[in-house]
């Protein structure tokens, strides 16, 4: 018999730019899901410094309004389907295949195509912003008529937003594959870690809600171009019918978002509490509980409106209700820290600020489904105080926490401790800083969206701007500290933290390249 | 995944490489099911506002998942046998082209790992006589790799 095995090393990397263009690892994959979030992160957030820049005295000093109106909509668009959505399912990419000992996502090549559309998709948005007409002005929520009049950036982002569907859809689609099809032997679904359960119901939200704006930005389209009057009273359309399919999305869009947050804190906060996690099949119901309710709550963001009192009574009884299944898993994650061994490393630090105050903006939510309430705050800057509450604090805290608490597991280095805790302490200050007052500006009657505003509103503006500044400069700590944990380090062990649970601490740090050769049992 | 057992006299062996799967095609259905209701519900509610071009986003992105789990589930049935009994080395395979099989004569079995070029995974093949029959296309590099070592040691 003769035997020829080729020379070839278990853990070599394909090099250059091939490796990037054409890898189907899922590790690959993840880390430019995980660097792409970063810059747009970086990018949304230097529109939002313009944003503070104008507001920080009253009048008009930097930009013009119309300008004013493209950076919140695209500051927005960015954040939401630039940053958070694909950082999320960067950790999704990284951490499923090794959570559940798969040796790779379902759909490699699949995978690779879902991540390259979305350069091209925001290249289109950004690309808005410099043809004649400027960028969309209409606020991320793109509502007629003002959408069906702007120039021709609207088209251009009706066209990102059908992209970057199809690459949230593709991705959803694999990621369910993966966890249907992929767990390894005795990995049944009552076993799996909470992050996966979180990410099973949010690729589940993608694929019910994706198709329904990509019908409302269609009809859009052709009514801006092709004599349809889906939202124009003229024809027989309602722009109000464009609110309700906006928001059926929309909502649901919300706990996208913040779903796979919650998973990576459900992950965290044991570790460093020294607890199994309490309550765990409630926090899988109360899961699929929210994410159920979140398809029947979506015109509580259109009160004003004028429905019929019983709508209106409605949405407020199933809005108040979601308060049920959060109040669950706040309850959870404090009886897993009560009495727990704790200590305080920055991705601990993260989790705990995204429990306490995400409740923060969980409560302010509670006062907004209290319709005739709402009434008041309805357009106001409670509201965007409150929406920055839930999405930086739920979403990105959440995906701060889970960065710090598996970098040393994807660079096998561990990150600089004092770094990371002048990156927490700085970016809680200044979040505080800037969108505390918010509330009170909201409540005293300042509207968003607008570039000037009332001399009343300018000392809590002027507070606000700064903490802005302080928050978006602070993030350059978080960058440092990864490229520091790239280039060197303590060397991570494989289990990294004390006893943690889940089978990627079973793997050594770095993760090779292709993690499980023969699949894990699972007891 | 690979499943590998010897004889107990340590010789002969048998090798099976199957792809992961742990969904049968039941759950499969329910799964698709599910998706296509929830889809029709929300098509319904489309429809009665008047938003019909809701709808083909959602038929097609029914079909896209339809079409992904049943390519795993086409997938899952893909097998690659390798039975070593006595002086023969039997080969069968289930694969994207159909079912194939063959047997060598085990002291003129050859294990080969072709490197794959570029960013393309390697290929391991078996056979003899210039006839080589691929194995193992569904395992991940690694795992291809520890397999071929394996039925190196084997044979």
């Amino acid at each position: 018999m003769t035997t020829t095995v080729a020379d070839h090393h278990h853990d070599e990397v394909p090099k250059g730019i091939t490796r990037w263009l054409f890898t189907t690892n899922h590790k690959d994959i993840g880390t430019l899901y995980l660097w792409f979030s970063f810059i747009m992160f970086l990018v949304g957030g230097a529109m939002a410094l313009v944003i503070r820049a104008e507001l920080f005295q009253p009048g008009l000093q930097v930009v013009d309004p119309h300008f004013y109106n493209q950076m919140v909509t695209v500051h927005a668009l960015i954040m939401i389907f630039g940053a958070i959505m694909p950082g999320f399912v960067g950790f999704a990419n990284w951490m499923i295949p090794m959570m559940i000992g798969a040796p790779d996502m379902a759909l490699p090549r699949m995978n690779n195509w879902s991540f390259w559309l979305l350069p091209f998709a925001t290249s289109l948005l950004i690309l808005s912003l410099f043809v004649p007409g400027g960028g969309p002005a209409a606020g991320w929520t793109i509502y007629p008529p003002l959408s069906v009049q702007g120039g021709m950036g609207v088209d251009l982002t009706i066209f990102t937003i059908h992209i970057l569907g199809m690459s949230s859809i593709l991705g959803a689609i694999n990621i369910i594959a993966t966890i249907m099809n992929m767990r390894a032997p005795g990995m049944t679904l009552m076993k799996m870690p909470l992050f996966i359960w979180t990410w099973v119901i949010t690729a589940f939200l993608l694929i019910a809600a994706m198709p329904v704006l990509a019908g409302a930005v269609t009809m859009l389209l052709t009514d801006r171009h092709f004599g349809t009057a889906f939202f124009d009273p003229a024809g027989g359309g309602d722009p109000v019918m464009f609110q309700h399919i906006f928001w059926f999305f929309g909502h649901p869009e919300e706990y996208i978002l913040i779903l796979p947050a919650f998973g990576i804190i459900s992950q965290v906060i044991p570790t460093f509490a020294r607890k199994p996690l309490f309550g765990y099949t409630s926090m899988v119901f109360a899961t699929a509980g929210i994410a159920f309710l979140s398809f029947i709550v979506w015109a509580h963001h259109m009160y004003t409106v004028g429905m019929p009192l019983s709508g209106e009574l409605f949405f407020m009884y199933s809005t108040m209700l979601i308060a049920i299944p959060t109040g669950v898993k706040i309850f959870n994650w404090m009886a897993t820290m009560w009495r727990g061994s704790m200590t305080f490393e920055t991705p601990m630090l993260y989790a705990i600020a995204t429990v306490a105050l995400f409740t923060v903006g969980g409560l302010t939510g509670l006062m907004m489904a209290i319709t005739p309430a709402d009434f008041q705050y309805h357009d106001t800057y409670f509201i965007v105080a409150h929406f920055h509450y839930v999405i930086f604090c739920g979403s990105v805290l959440g995906m701060f926490a889970g960065v710090y608490y598996w970098l040393p597991k994807w660079t096998g280095h561990m990150y600089d401790e004092t770094l990371g805790k002048w990156h927490f302490w700085l970016t809680i200050i200044a979040f505080n800083v800037t969108f505390f007052p918010q509330h009170f500006l909201g409540f005293a009657g300042m509207p968003r969206r607008i570039p000037d505003y009332s001399l009343q509103f300018a000392e809590f503006n002027v507070i606000s701007s700064i903490g802005g500044f302080v928050l978006g400069f602070s993030q350059l700590i978080l960058l440092v500290v990864v490229i520091k944990a790239i280039r060197g380090g303590k060397k991570a062990s494989a289990e990294v933290w004390e006893n943690p649970e889940g089978l990627e601490w079973t793997v050594p740090s770095p993760a090779p390249y292709h993690t499980f050769a023969t699949a894990p049992e699972v007891k | 995944m690979t499943f590998f057992q010897t004889a107990p006299d340590g010789r002969d062996f048998r090798l099976l490489i199957r792809p992961d799967c742990s969904l049968s095609l039941r759950g499969v259905k329910v799964v698709v099911l599910t998706f296509a209701l929830v889809a029709a519900l929300i098509g319904a509610y489309m429809l009665t506002l008047g938003a019909w071009p809701v709808l083909p986003f959602l038929g097609l992105e029914i079909a896209v998942v339809a079409a992904a789990f049943l390519i795993l589930q086409r997938r899952a049935r893909f097998y690659d046998l390798v039975e070593a009994k006595g002086d023969d080395v039997c080969l069968s395979q289930r694969g994207r082209h159909g079912e194939k099989s063959g047997k060598l004569n085990r002291y003129w079995t050859q294990v080969r790992l072709a490197a794959g070029g570029h960013w393309y995974p390697s290929r391991l093949l078996v056979g003899s006589h210039g006839n080589y029959m691929e194995i193992g296309a569904a395992l991940t590099e690694e795992d291809r790799i520890k397999t071929a070592k394996a039925l190196q040691r084997a044979l």
